[in-house]
């Protein structure tokens, strides 16, 4: 019996492609869920327009200036909303967590004796997950960009566009590569979460989630613009919003794409060691 | 040549030693030690093609490290391992595509989808040819009566019926060499013999290249001509499974029935120890060099209606073996 004969070349990606549409099919089976998690998360909009509401009249009585930043009120609110739409693609629920069991509990055992990639298999499984979201989100989003539509002052061009979709896949790669990371951190660790929570704070407030980073000192913007966070949500909502100026827009794609392949080759580098200290406990 | 060579093999684990109660874990984040664990010291040997050899060992003897050593999860601290003349650690897809791994505590089926799906995307990760596919399908799920469960959700299923497909699902590529881990560990008596007739006819028709691990004497008896013995790491025997019984068990069994009954232990203990006694039956432990002795001296000294001798039972063999540590 020849193993040869049994197999064929498609290409390499094809698997891949099969994982990607299984785990669709999987995560189909919770879209309740995700609907209920599209409608909720839009609640802490109401408490965020209250308090920016309240922070911009303050300063109307005061007498001061109606910009922050040159951020207006409507600019602050469309802001947020669009946060929503960066968060939909860097964020990776549940990938840190999911590495480092695979890690802890030996479940890695079933993907390192196949002729798989692990890191791409993570990928294509988180890829699907964005799917099924952004499946539910066609439905839920419009409505809430409808009842919004008189914060949104500006109209963005072509290019402003096109950069913004750009900057969406390094947002997606940099939150998927850095949640990777992190997780395989379990190989030397064998407990976590209390780092994790640490980090993810400081994930999300550099990621611009928390506040507009121009808020924040002027002596800090030179660091905000080179660190990796803010390709997760806070430039893609500036492109869009007309607030990065023309020729600003290439350095920072420049930026995002380093910040992937820092990350990627990190990633390369940690998995490699990682394996090699492995106890694939268990069984 | 041998398809699966191994030599002189180890693998220590380093795990941190912690002394107990909370003082001793703030005293472990300044001063840590470490104990080192010698899960597989330094075992050789080599399969030819074709063969179905059973791994036996008490709990923690190192049966699965090896495994996972020969399967390139682990990396091993010394020795060399060559399976098809790859060397696994380096986890070439080549190497992959040609060999499979079965844990019985483990899945790979998707939880919330028809196992169907799990099957289908296994073919396309090993690039298995649709006629292939099939062909093995058809035949396996034949074979192991799974035909109609193919498209219930896999949460569903029973224990039995998971590892039934997890088989499958690890043969859809033909795998040269098959490496089960415990594959009937929690089954109910008939699964069990279903997955071992499955896998005794599969290495049979297919000349495929299996190690067994498993608990359950069972398994290794019907399956398995030649054992590998490890304990405490260390390789302890290599060979047929009847010469474990001869190496290691220094007694055979005598069981007697008597025609009127009425003996006493007293009268049966010099001939040898009483394992059970009865009014009409007695099993007596006699050492192999006493056995025609006493086997003589039972019959003229008592009225024998039937008596037999018997080899000890394997599992209480290897049993003790392993309780008093062979060297």
């Amino acid at each position: 019996m020849s193993t040869a004969a049994a197999t064929i070349s498609k290409t390499p990606f094809h698997k891949y492609w099969v994982i990607l549409s299984t785990r669709t099919q999987e995560d189909m089976a919770y879209r309740a869920n995700y609907v209920f998690g599209a409608i909720f998360r839009f609640l802490p909009l109401v408490t965020l327009i209250f308090l920016w509401y309240a922070v911009y009249q303050a300063r109307k009585a005061g007498g001061g200036d109606l910009t922050i930043r040159g951020m207006t009120f409507q600019d602050m609110i469309t802001y947020n909303v669009l946060m929503y739409v960066a968060r939909g693609f860097s964020s990776v629920p549940g990938t840190t967590s999911d590495i480092s069991k695979d890690i802890k509990d030996g479940l890695l055992n079933r993907y390192l004796i196949k002729p798989i990639n692990y890191l791409w298999y993570q990928v294509m499984y988180r890829l699907a997950h964005k799917l099924v979201f952004w499946y539910v989100a066609l439905f839920t989003f419009p409505p809430i960009f409808f009842l919004m539509r008189h914060y949104f002052s500006h109209t963005p061009t072509l290019l402003e566009w096109g950069t913004f979709v750009i900057s969406l896949f390094t947002a997606f790669s940099i939150g998927m590569l850095f949640c990777s990371i992190i997780g395989m951190l379990a190989f030397w660790f064998l407990e976590i979460s209390t780092f994790l929570f640490v980090i993810m704070m400081i994930e999300f407030f550099l990621s611009g989630q928390m506040i507009p980073l121009n808020i924040l000192p002027a002596s800090m913007q030179p660091f905000l613009t080179f660190s990796p966070f803010g390709y997760e949500g806070y430039w893609p909502c500036m492109i869009l919003m007309g607030k990065v100026p023309q020729t600003q827009l290439p350095q920072l794609l420049g930026i995002g794409f380093l910040w992937v392949g820092v990350f990627y080759l990190i990633s390369l580098v940690i998995w490699k060691m990682g394996l090699k200290r492995y106890s694939a406990v268990g069984g | 040549m041998p398809i699966i060579e191994v030599e002189n093999l180890s693998k220590i684990y380093r795990t941190q030693k912690r002394l107990p109660g909370l003082g001793g874990a703030v005293q472990g984040l300044f001063n840590r030690q470490y104990t080192e664990v010698r899960a597989v010291d330094g075992v050789s040997f080599n399969i030819e093609e074709g063969e179905l050899v059973g791994f036996l060992g008490p709990n923690g003897a190192g049966k699965t490290t090896t495994l996972k050593m020969l399967s390139g999860i682990l990396y091993p601290t010394s020795g060399t391992v060559k399976v098809m003349g790859f060397t696994p650690s380096e986890r070439k897809n080549e190497y992959r595509r040609q060999f499979a791994l079965v844990m019985g505590q483990k899945n790979q089926l998707w939880w919330d989808l028809p196992a169907q799906e799990s099957l289908y995307l296994n073919k396309e990760i090993y690039g298995v040819s649709d006629e292939a596919y099939k062909h093995v399908m058809d035949e396996m799920t034949e074979l192991l009566q799974v035909k109609k469960l193919l498209g219930i959700m896999v949460r569903e299923l029973s224990l039995g019926e998971r590892m039934k497909f997890e088989l499958i699902a690890s043969l859809l590529h033909k795998p040269r060499v098959l490496f089960l881990d415990e594959p009937t560990i929690g089954l109910d008596v008939v699964a069990q013999k279903n997955i071992r007739e499955f896998i005794k006819d599969y290495n049979r028709r297919t000349k495929t290249t299996i190690i067994l691990t498993s608990h359950y004497m069972n398994d290794i008896q019907a399956l398995c001509e030649r054992v590998v013995v490890i304990n405490q790491g260390k390789k302890v025997f290599d060979g047929m499974l009847d010469a474990v019984v001869e190496q290691f068990s220094q007694t055979k069994l005598i069981s007697v029935t008597f025609k009127n009954g009425g003996v006493s232990r007293e009268q049966l203990t010099s001939l040898g120890e009483v394992m059970e006694l009865t009014k009409v039956k007695a099993v007596l432990k006699v050492p192999r060099e006493n056995v025609k002795k006493a086997s003589n001296a039972i019959l003229t000294d008592f009225d024998v209606d039937d008596i037999n001798i018997e080899e000890v039972p394997i599992e209480e063999v290897i049993e003790r073996m392993f309780k008093e540590g062979v060297k």
